[in-house]
């Protein structure tokens, strides 16, 4: 059975226009005194990939899998082909994993462009309930380029999103200055997903690197850009939609970038290729107590 | 011979029509020293200060439009023409400062653009000034093809390198024409400014696209580097191409005792010996190199040629180019000629001994790869009947360092016998053999070599193809 995200159904694309706009409009540099009170937690580390190994290394198969292929667009229309070849998914020498996306222009036997990219988890290999999970990226750029770091519920066998999912970054590559932060859960996947934006003023996520996190413990996800937090979802954010599905059991990390699809359409003549996700670390906390 | 179009600039000045919109004159006694105004505003809801308009194509292509704005009480309309339309077959201007002004803090002109359908304007950019018959285009910045749709975008041209922008006067510029079929459209422009953005990136620019190019037996002299092409990433997550001149570079020398590079976009032979020219672009690499190997001073010949004015009398010849007759009246020794992906780049001299003038002409930039000299010395003003004669005779000396010295030159003959109730026609004659080196050659060749010219009356051009990177020419006339 495969799981996927952001499962949208035709007519819920406006809905997510709509979500996007509000949200950006809600975000904004003024609010971070109001949100930024946050109770004291300590942090031990307990997983972690530095992505130090040589230039062209695939990622450490005791920390990731791949998943290949295109798998029916992955329920997004997704266009892109996974592949587990280092030229999609490897170490760059320089202490980072390079997830990169190509594209095979039209040949006159297949007038359409092929892309492939990459796309490795954590299931099987290390799964935890609550804690911090943060990776340092530089994230790719240009219509149609959709980058994530996300997780997934380990009981994905009860089928999305009843498993539920928690979008620690998205990205659509035609916005570079604006990052995303949701939950998807029953009564609220898709484009009813609960999300909120996270704007850089003046500047782009694909310049520099930048640390995505979430603080997710029983009854709440905290998402922060660069130790900034910037949204808060909890139970009452689903209140009269469905139920919570994030407390009291273990999920998997995703690390991906896809191309094309529902969320970002496909990419444009003016979108250049090869795009490159350069993620620095992936790192997990335990909260002591 | 390649399908040549000429493409008459003089006669794109000689029907601009230029109207001063407003020109506040500043009192030069309050300028503070070598500051200029930082104004980022180019039109808003009127024109800023000391701005002026300068129309080529149909003059009246532009209006101020007080109904359609994007925002606040104005916007500017350009109504492009209908092919044919008698007023002018294309919309184009330049808008013009006065004051020139610092623009070296921002890194992007923006705009808010749309159009009655749409339809793409041809040319649109910046660091063009063409007033009052004085043209300045050292900063020129050019987005080709920008497509503008029915609703209200805003666009962006990159400004290559702000910080050499700090005494700019072109503010901004389009031309655009007809689209196929012929039909005309209009757009729109509001909020015109510059502005700095942090979410324009990753710059990457390539100059001779991108080659490493050696240039063989160069001799000293000023050498233009060629415009660039350049991609910038749009706050849409675009790539954008855009085509600007070589003086927003930097560039660099690895021996200044051979060529110097002080001037924009430009490198200067001064010696014999070899050298690198390298550029960067706002501290950046770009890609392209080029290899100077230069001979120092140009190689000139010693003597000069006289025309055999015994053998070929006055009333036996029609001169172009000699001392010893009368001449036609030359129009242009290089005409700026294009044809699809090229134009010319050939340079000349006239240099004299003892009072014998010949013409030099190199082409040592051979930004186009044609491998040699091609260039047209053009009399259209006043075409010259040649019906009478047999021959046509020209001097050629090729210094033996001249690269390309194994090309067999062609030379062509046109006359526009068609603009005055005949036929046009032209006819080319090759050399079966490369010209010798190091001494004038006489070339006679009779008329009837010329394949395909038909009409004599009215010879409006001599074309010279092919030749080598290196020639000297002198008495150029007809004969019988």
């Amino acid at each position: 059975m495969n799981f996927t995200k952001n499962n949208y159904r035709n007519n819920t694309l406006l809905a997510m226009a709509v979500t996007l706009v509000l949200s950006v409009s809600l975000t904004g540099c003024n609010d971070k005194a109001d949100v930024q009170q946050l109770p004291q937690r300590k942090y031990q580390l307990v997983w972690s990939d530095e992505f130090d190994s040589v230039a062209g290394a695939s990622p450490n198969v005791k920390k990731w899998s791949f998943q290949l292929g295109n798998n029916n667009g992955w329920g997004n229309a997704e266009y892109e082909i996974y592949t587990n070849k280092t030229a999609n998914v490897s170490t760059d020498g320089s202490g980072n994993l390079a997830i990169t996306a190509t594209k095979v222009a039209p040949t006159a036997s297949n007038p359409y462009a092929t892309y492939y990219s990459g796309r490795i988890i954590t299931k099987g290999l290390f799964t935890q309930t609550y804690g911090r999970y943060e990776a340092r990226i530089k994230l790719p750029y240009g219509p149609g380029i959709w980058p994530a770091f996300w997780m997934l519920g380990a009981n994905d066998s009860i089928g999305w999103p009843n498993c539920g999912e928690i979008d620690i970054m998205e990205l659509n590559g035609s916005k570079p200055t604006i990052i995303n932060g949701s939950v998807h859960g029953p009564g609220y996947s898709g484009g009813s997903a609960i999300t909120k934006s996270f704007g850089l003023t003046n500047a782009r996520f694909d310049t520099n690197f930048h640390v995505f996190a979430i603080e997710w413990g029983k009854d709440y996800i905290d998402y922060f850009v660069d130790n900034v937090l910037y949204e808060e979802i909890t139970p009452t954010n689903v209140t009269g939609k469905g139920n919570w599905v994030f407390n009291d059991h273990p999920f998997y990390i995703l690390l991906n970038l896809a191309v094309g699809g529902n969320y970002v359409t496909g990419p444009s003549d003016q979108t250049p290729f090869p795009q490159t996700m350069l993620v620095d670390y992936v790192r997990v906390y335990q909260e002591v107590k | 011979m390649k399908n040549i179009n000429f493409h008459n600039k003089i006669a794109t000045l000689i029907f601009s029509l230029i109207f001063v919109v407003s020109c506040s004159e500043r009192n030069v006694d309050n300028l503070a020293l070598a500051t200029y105004p930082t104004t980022p505003e180019v039109f808003i809801d009127g024109f800023s200060t000391g701005l002026n308009f300068s129309a080529w194509g149909k003059v009246t292509n532009f209006s101020v439009d007080y109904v359609e704005k994007y925002s606040g009480t104005a916007s500017m309309k350009f109504e492009v023409p209908n092919f044919g339309d008698p007023a002018g077959n294309a919309a184009g201007g330049v808008f013009i400062t006065s004051n020139p002004r610092d623009l070296s803090s921002y890194n992007v002109l923006t705009f808010w653009a749309k159009a009655s359908q749409v339809d793409t304007i041809t040319k649109v950019g910046f660091g063009s000034s063409q007033l009052n018959g004085a043209t300045d285009e050292t900063y020129k910045v050019t987005v080709n093809n920008l497509v503008l749709t029915t609703t209200w975008t805003k666009y962006y041209i990159p400004i290559p390198d702000g910080s050499k922008l700090t005494q700019a006067k072109g503010m901004f510029y389009y031309w655009a024409d007809p689209r196929d079929g012929g039909k005309g459209f209009t757009f729109w422009i509001d909020e015109l400014k510059y502005e700095n953005l942090g979410t324009i990136a990753h710059a990457s620019s390539a100059v001779f696209s991108g080659k490493d190019v050696v240039y063989n037996n160069v001799e000293t002299g000023d050498y233009q580097i060629p415009d660039l092409s350049g991609t910038f990433n749009l706050p849409t997550g675009i790539n954008q191409s855009e085509t600007f001149t070589a003086s927003y570079l930097t560039l660099n020398s690895t021996n200044p005792g051979v060529a110097t590079v002080d001037k924009p976009g430009k490198y200067t032979v001064i010696n014999a010996g070899s050298t690198l020219i390298t550029a960067k672009l706002a501290g950046n690499n770009v890609q392209g190199t080029v290899l100077v190997n230069s001979i120092g001073a140009p190689v000139l010949p010693t003597t000069a040629l006289t025309a055999n004015t015994t053998a070929y009398t006055v009333a036996n010849v029609k001169s172009i180019y000699s001392d010893s007759y009368t001449n036609a009246v030359i129009d242009s020794y290089e005409p700026f000629w294009t044809w699809t992906g090229g134009g010319m780049t050939t340079n000349y001299l006239v240099y004299s001994i003892s009072g014998n003038h010949y013409i030099r002409y190199t082409n040592f930039s051979d930004i186009y790869n044609q491998k040699g000299i091609l260039v047209a010395i053009s009399f259209e003003t006043i075409p010259v009947d040649i019906s009478a004669m047999t021959t046509f005779h020209m001097d050629v000396f090729v210094p033996a360092t001249s690269p390309n010295v194994t090309n067999k030159p062609t030379i062509t003959l046109e006359d526009w016998s068609g603009n005055y109730g005949g036929t046009n026609s032209s006819g080319s004659y090759t050399s079966s053999t490369p010209l010798a080196t190091g001494s004038w050659v006489s070339l006679d060749i009779p008329l009837l070599s010329f394949t395909g010219l038909t009409g004599k009356s009215h010879l409006v051009h001599i074309v010279l193809n092919n030749f080598p990177t290196v020639i000297c020419v002198d008495n150029i006339y007809f004969h019988k």
